[in-house]
């Protein structure tokens, strides 16, 4: 039963790394999007136009297509004042609770976003620009990573608290403890590795 | 409402609860409290709007060339130049490490990367030169704090959202107090080493001709930053825009140094989109919890309380200043600002102070928090990479640094202009 659940958690952080790097891809296109409207303004004197209301779109999308990658990263900032003045029972409560309150936020969030897909998709609501996109299909892809950050968030909060019940300190130090410095240093400065020595 | 609401956000950020989460719940508290309407409804759409934005996009599209640039080897290449240039200074390497901190944070936007990875290029060099390295560390951390004032800003182009200030403007607003702080930097280093010499290490002096070659070596950093800064300031490219080109352009240089390859954009990529989520998250929250303060009619009753104070407008600055002193000790950058520009903004508004101004201000004074301990995360950056030795090491040596910082909020208090000259003459 655990070691299905931990294949599913496995599982899951393979998938919102691919939804990452899914976003990312659709910024790269965005970036040639906007300069090949900036090349045509420049040359022809009208763009296409579409720029700057699909980079609205691209933006809302990449966002909540990565909140669950950079969850598997401990991505998202906690501040850690009182935090790492706690031994490891106390630490493994903030753990816990800090896990716990970002499901509760991710589920009423997707909730929320949710309700704005249903409501355009209701409506036929249309974008207010010339090119009159229905609102639901940008928003569907976006409810979709919210939908998915919420899945994810639950899914390792259940495994932490059965880590917690079984004493397995490890487990949830991995998956809900505060990042050390080391790992941040990692995260955000990889120059490191690529510039040599 | 305005002290509770207070105590409720210290209360769940020193749970360690996720800032994201953190706002989420105090807007759900105030609105569940002080709302008459069920504020939560607009929730979705507000969590929309905040996302679907043109300007925005623009926070992923510098991250993305930040991540670029520091894969591309160019750090080293600009410290060389930079060090045949400075380091006949008293001080020697030190100067290298503020300069090119500059230069590199003027095009990457990140604090903290740019500390990584200067303190990566750098850090070995103090080992080798015999420097003291309390002040090599020092001057790595705060060089990597001028990320967030020089243009791009990520910085401040969520103070733009925020407050509706124009970004151009304030991009523009950043460049002369973000040069003067580091000129600031340089002159407070060579003075500290004429007058205590074994703070700094040994001079060097370098031929002409490497100089000459260095330049060469400078040209796409000051291309980059040139063709960024330049399209916003004439009006040739949006901030957004501009960002799309510097990221072809980053692109550009890494395939010229060699180092455009499958992986490396990869890696890119993930990164740009790990910090891109964590920073939406935290940025929708924040549009949600402003959206509730002001509906709430917290912004207002702060306004009235600071007018009734019987508080003239400087001393108000001035207790604002303090303020983001004492909880700049505590709260990490980001976070700091997107807690207090919801209510602090308006209040320094209402007294007659320019929101270019102010948000050139409170950069500073973010800056000023990101190497003041127990939470500068720059601090902690440059102690990773310097892997050994005491952490009361990097924070001794940040200290004159932050006491430059303070000089330097004192002479933008008294002479606005050094914000203020280059966007008004933009019109």
């Amino acid at each position: 039963m655990l070691r299905c659940l931990d294949a599913v958690i496995a599982k899951a952080e393979r998938i919102s790394r691919g939804l990452a790097w899914a976003a990312g891809a659709l910024l790269m296109l965005m970036v040639a999007l906007i300069v090949i409207e900036i090349l045509m303004r420049r040359l022809s004197g009208h763009g296409l136009g579409l720029s700057f209301e699909y980079s609205g779109y691209v933006l809302g999308i990449s966002a909540s297509w990565s909140f669950a990658y950079a969850l598997f990263h401990k991505a998202h900032i906690r501040i850690d004042a009182a935090y790492v003045r706690l031994g490891t029972r106390g630490r493994q409560a903030f753990d816990l609770l800090a896990m716990g309150c970002l499901a509760a936020f991710a589920v009423f969030a997707a909730q929320a976003a949710w309700g704005v897909f249903d409501e355009s998709l209701i409506r036929g609501t249309v974008s207010n620009t010339p090119l009159h996109t229905p609102m639901w299909i940008p928003q569907l892809m976006w409810v979709g990573g919210w939908l998915w950050f919420a899945f994810t968030v639950v899914l390792l909060m259940l495994r932490v608290v059965i880590a917690a019940f079984a004493g397995d300190a490890e487990t949830l130090r991995r998956l809900a403890g505060g990042s050390t410095i080391d790992e941040q240093i990692e995260e955000e400065a990889p120059g490191a590795e690529g510039l040599g020595s | 409402m305005i002290g509770v609401a207070f105590v409720v956000l210290i209360a769940l950020m020193l749970l360690s609860i996720p800032i994201g989460a953190s706002l989420m719940g105090l807007a759900m508290f105030l609105s569940e409290t002080y709302s008459r309407f069920p504020l939560h409804r607009a929730l979705g759409e507000v969590l929309w709007s905040a996302s679907d934005s043109f300007l925005l996009i623009a926070i992923p599209l510098f991250i993305l060339l930040g991540e670029i640039l520091v894969r591309s080897g160019i750090a080293r290449m600009t410290y060389g130049a930079l060090e045949a240039w400075l380091s006949w200074l008293p001080g020697g390497l030190l100067h290298a490490n503020i300069a090119t901190a500059t230069f590199f944070s003027a095009t990457s936007g990140s604090s903290v990367a740019t500390a990584a990875t200067v303190g990566t290029v750098a850090m070995p060099q103090a080992r080798a030169l015999g420097y003291d390295e309390r002040l090599f560390a020092g001057s790595i951390a705060a060089g990597g704090t001028l990320g967030i004032m020089i243009p791009p800003s990520i910085n401040l182009i969520v103070y733009g959202f925020m407050t509706e200030t124009s970004i151009p403007r304030l991009f523009v607003a950043g460049i002369l107090p973000g040069t003067l702080l580091a000129l600031m930097f340089i002159a407070g280093t060579a003075l500290l080493c004429v007058w205590k010499p074994h703070w700094g290490g040994p001079i060097r002096h370098h031929s002409w001709k490497a100089r000459g070659l260095g330049l060469l070596q400078l040209i796409p950093m000051f291309g980059l930053f040139g063709l960024i800064v330049g399209s916003i300031y004439t009006g040739w490219a949006t901030p957004t825009e501009a960002a799309a080109i510097g990221v072809v352009a980053a692109l550009g240089i890494a395939q010229a140094t060699r180092t455009l390859t499958f992986k490396m954009l990869n890696a890119a990529i993930l990164g740009t989109m790990r910090t891109t989520a964590m920073i939406m998250l935290i940025i929708v929250s924040a549009y949600f919890l402003n959206f509730v303060l002001s509906s709430v009619g917290a912004t207002a009753a702060l306004s009235r309380l600071v007018a009734d104070s019987g508080l003239g407008p400087l001393a108000t600055m001035l207790l604002i200043v303090l303020i983001y002193i004492i909880l700049g000790f505590f709260i990490e950058t980001l976070s700091l600002m997107v807690i207090t520009i919801p209510v602090i903004a308006p209040v320094v508004v209402s007294l007659g102070y320019d929101p270019i101004w102010f948000g050139i201000l409170l950069i500073l004074l973010v800056e000023m928090a990101l190497i003041t301990p127990p939470v500068g995360l720059n601090l902690y950056v440059v102690q990773g990479v310097r892997g050994r030795g005491a952490f009361s090491d990097v924070v001794m040596g940040a200290i004159p640094y932050a006491t430059i910082m303070l000089v330097m909020a004192g002479l933008l208090i008294v002479f606005p202009a050094i914000a203020l000259f280059l966007p008004n003459a933009m019109n």
